[in-house]
This record gives C-alpha cells, structure tokens and sequence, in this order.
C-alpha cells in the first residue's frame, strides 16, 4: 500500500466509519457547529468554569468553541450580512457607470435636488461641481468594471468592520473584566463572545426602506443580549458586574473622545485665530 | 531556522493568540534574524498588494488631474465669496496642490511611478516599528522580572507585524483596514508573546506590552504642548 493511501480520507476508522473530508475538517477548524450556535442564539451559555470542569459540558456547549473558530464565524457572518448590499451597490453604481461611493453622491444630490435647494450661491455651485465631478466616468475601466470592483470592496469591509469592534472593543472589556476580579483568559473570552455577532447577519437587510430599519434595530439589541450572556459565561462575573464591564470601556471612550475632540478643537481654533490676527 | 512555507500557519496561530508560535520562535536558534525575515517578506508582500490596489483604484476613478481641478474650482469660488484679508488665494492653491500631492501618494490614487517607493516604505516602516517596539518592550519586561533575551523578544515580538496581513486585502479599491484593529491586535499578539517568552504574569506583560504605546504617547503629548507654547509666545511666524 501507497503513503498515499494511507493519508486518503477513504481510509476507515476504527468504529468502521469514514474520516470527514479535507473541506469538512477544514470548515470545523474554523466554524462553531450548527448547534453551538443555536444555544448561543438561544442565549444558553454554561456558567463560567475553570478548564478541568469544562469537560463535564454536553458536546454542542458554546464552551468548546476555539478562538480561531469565532474568527471564522465573524468572517462568515460579514460576508453573509454585506452580500445584498454588494449586490445592489453594484447594480445601482453600474447604472450610473462610476464607482460606489460617487454614485451615492450622484444619487443623493438628484434625489434632495441639492444645486436647487441651495440656489445660485457658494452652496449651490459646489454642489454642482462636485455632482458634475462624481458623474465623470473612470479613468480607465468601463463603469460596470469600476463599479463592481468597489462593491466588492466595500462589501469586504463588512467582515472587517465587524472584527474590529470585536478585538478592539472586546480588549477594553477583558481588562475592565479582570480589574473586576474575572480570571478570565483572553481565548476564552473572544470564542464565547463571537457568537454575538450572529444576530448581525440581519443587518444587511437595513438596506430595504422602513422595514429594514426596524430589522436593523432588532439585530442590535439581540447582538447586544447574546454579547452579555458571551461575557458573562466568559468573565464568571455577575450579571450587573457583566453589564458594568461591558458599558465601561464605551463610557471612558466617550470621555476620552469628548476631552481630545474638546481639546484639538481649541488647539486649531487658536492656530486659526493667530493666522488670521497676524 | 524556521521554513518560509510555515510563515502563514505561523501567523494564523499567532493571530489568534495560541502560545505555540510564540514557543516556536524564542526557541529557535536564532530568533531576531527569523524576525527580520518574516516582517520583510510580510512587508513586501502588503506593500506590492497596496502597489497594485492604487493603479486599480486609479483605473476606477476619473482622472485625478480632473478632481484636482474640480477642487480648485471650489476654492477659487469660495475666495470670491468670502475675501479672508490673512490668506491669499495663491499661497492658498500651492497649499492645496501640496496636500492633494500627499493625499495621492498616500492613498495610491493617481500618483503614477511614485507609488512604487511603497514597496520600500511598507517593509522598511514595519521593520523600523517591530525594532523600535521589541527593544523598548524588552527593556519594560526585563525591568518587571522578565528572563528572556533580546534576541527571544525580537522574535516573538516579529509576529506583532500579523495582523498587518490584512492589508492585503487593500489590493480591492475601496477596503479600508480600521487602524485601531491592526493596533490593538499587534498589542494583544505582543502581550501573549512577552507572556510567553518572558514567562510573565499577566499584570506585568500587560504593563510591558502597553510600555512602547506609552512612551509614543507621552512623547506626542510632549511635542504638542512645546508646539502649543511656541506659537503662543513667538506667533505663527
């Protein structure tokens, strides 16, 4: 017999049955299992616990998901969450013939009708200027080309978008978790709280007129709960520690943010006014 | 020494936060020049991804000379409506030419050749970066009771430069890499690193991880305010 044979998926185990596929292992590496993240959406997170305890959990608990797994599911989900925006983008920018964000200024200035709201002024004739340069075509690709290549880029934001409030704001969470006395690790932490983002998946439908706001709205609030039962599962603390933990790090970013937005503002008044005294 | 083909299985454990890289590289014979070659290869490789993401861009937009122009259309507009008596409309313009110049660069819209240094800049930044972070993150480790070497925390502190990966995907116009991500990420990597090499507690990686971030910040702040006191007492001139 070949090693490659032996390296085969076809080659039984021991209880008679076939190795999953290179694709099925793959996809198990990086993704919960489909009743993992039903719990989780049920918001039936176990108590926290130390690793040893950890074992005695039924097999589908959200506990035996991998940091690596909750990448794959935020990646998943963004992909899933920005796919009807890409397509429409597209099909309303091809129209237009020029790339995503300039046709939302085409369309945004022809719809409030922006050159004759604001007149013969400044206002108006920059308006005019800048729907007149958001119309111009591309400089080298036909508009479809254009137009598809930045749908596609903007829809690839969706996935990243949702990994960076995931790490970033997770991280500030963590720690105030710890200064609560949480012995939790940072693995841990990030797997169980991934499965917040799964309610997000609905956003993408934010898109769609009245309905879709409301769609959105709820999105939040269920990505929101799953968050706290995520943290609470994952710090031990208790749900008002839990809670603290998680508005913390937005309170001190809202403080931080208001004292350098605050203190920039002078720094460039005061350059502004000395330019303009001297 | 460590096999380039292992690089990417490398830095997919490292970016989420398992030890075992981390071990891979203080254990390695020598783990600085190991370092160096993985954020130069990570380099070159973003930085040819954001070569070919800026004639891309440019190839999707209208010619750049076009939206130049369109802007200076705006700002001479705007001078005939308010006549600003400290600012003239010349100096205004070479201004404005002078910040468009950067924006293209910077943004690889338009630009020409000039967006081939890129392919300098980018590996040549993050190789400055990772230097300058992993000695200031090992003088703080060792001052809090870590017993690594330098050569071990270059090592493990190399693998801060993944998350920078992502900025492959800047090869499609119009993906923008939040900053704080890449940041907090490179953080998170290098608290586990030091953790790992330096066979911290937590508290103290924490500190030794945040030590480089914090000089920077300090050294910000302190620049701004002698700035600030200058053009206070002598003026803008």
């Amino acid at each position: 017999m070949t090693r490659d044979s032996f390296a085969s998926n076809q080659f039984l185990r021991e209880d008679g049955s076939l190795p999953p596929s290179p694709t099925a292992a793959m996809l198990h590496d990086w993704l919960p299992e489909r009743d993992q993240a039903i719990n989780a959406l049920q918001l039936q997170f176990e108590p926290f616990a130390e690793e040893e305890a950890i074992d005695e959990y039924a097999p589908d608990s959200v506990w035996f998901t991998s940091m690596r797994q909750g990448l794959g599911l935020i990646v998943l989900t963004g992909l899933v969450a920005g796919f009807l925006p890409f397509l429409v983008n597209w099909f309303l920018a091809a129209r237009v013939g020029v790339v995503v964000p300039l046709s939302d200024i085409v369309r945004g200035a022809a719809s409030a009708n922006m050159s004759e709201t604001f007149g013969q002024g400044l206002l108006g004739s920059g308006w005019l200027a800048l729907e007149t340069a958001a119309g111009m075509p591309p400089a080298v690709f036909p508009g479809w080309l254009a137009a598809g290549l930045s749908a596609l880029g903007l829809w690839i934001n969706w996935p990243l978008n949702l990994l960076a409030i995931w790490l970033v704001y997770g991280a500030g969470i963590a720690m105030v978790a710890h200064w609560l006395g949480s012995p939790v690790t940072l693995q841990r932490f990030y797997a169980l709280t991934s499965y917040a983002v799964l309610p997000l998946a609905l956003m993408g439908l934010g898109i769609i007129p009245c309905i879709g706001f409301l769609v959105s709205l709820f999105a939040a609030i269920y990505a929101f709960a799953v968050y706290i039962f995520g943290v609470r599962a994952a710090t031990g603390l208790t749900p008002g520690r839990a809670i603290v933990a998680t508005i913390a790090p937005l309170a001190i970013l809202g403080a931080a943010g208001s004292i350098l937005a605050f203190s920039s503002g002078a720094f460039i008044a005061g350059i502004i006014a000395l330019l303009l005294g001297s | 020494m460590l096999q380039p083909r292992t690089y990417p299985e490398l830095l997919g454990k490292a970016l989420v936060l398992e030890a075992e890289p981390f071990a891979t590289m203080a254990d390695d014979d020598n783990p600085w020049v190991e370092g160096l070659f993985f954020v130069v290869c990570l380099g070159v490789i973003v930085g040819l991804a954001q070569f070919v993401g800026g004639i891309l861009l440019t190839a999707s937009l209208p010619p750049a000379e076009t939206l130049r122009e369109t802007a200076m259309i705006l700002l001479r507009q705007l001078f005939a409506w308010s006549s600003t008596p400290a600012l003239d409309l010349e100096s205004s313009e070479a201004w404005m030419r002078q910040g468009w110049q950067w924006l293209t660069f910077a943004s690889g819209y338009g630009g020409g050749w000039a967006r081939l240094i890129l392919m300098i800049f980018v590996p040549a930044g993050l190789m400055t970066t990772w230097l300058a972070y992993g000695a200031i993150s090992h003088v703080a480790a060792r001052r809090l009771g870590g017993i690594g070497t330098l050569n071990q925390t270059l090592g493990v502190t190399a693998l801060t430069v993944a998350p920078q990966a992502l900025l492959i995907l800047t090869l499609i116009p119009f993906v923008s890499v939040a900053w704080p991500l890449l940041a907090v990420w490179a953080l998170l990597i290098a608290f586990r690193g030091l953790e790992v090499a330096h066979d911290l507690s937590w508290q103290r990686s924490v500190l030794a991880a945040l030590a480089a971030p914090a000089l920077l910040a300090v050294l910000a702040i302190g620049t701004l305010m002698i700035m600030s006191f200058s053009i206070m007492i002598g003026g803008i001139a």
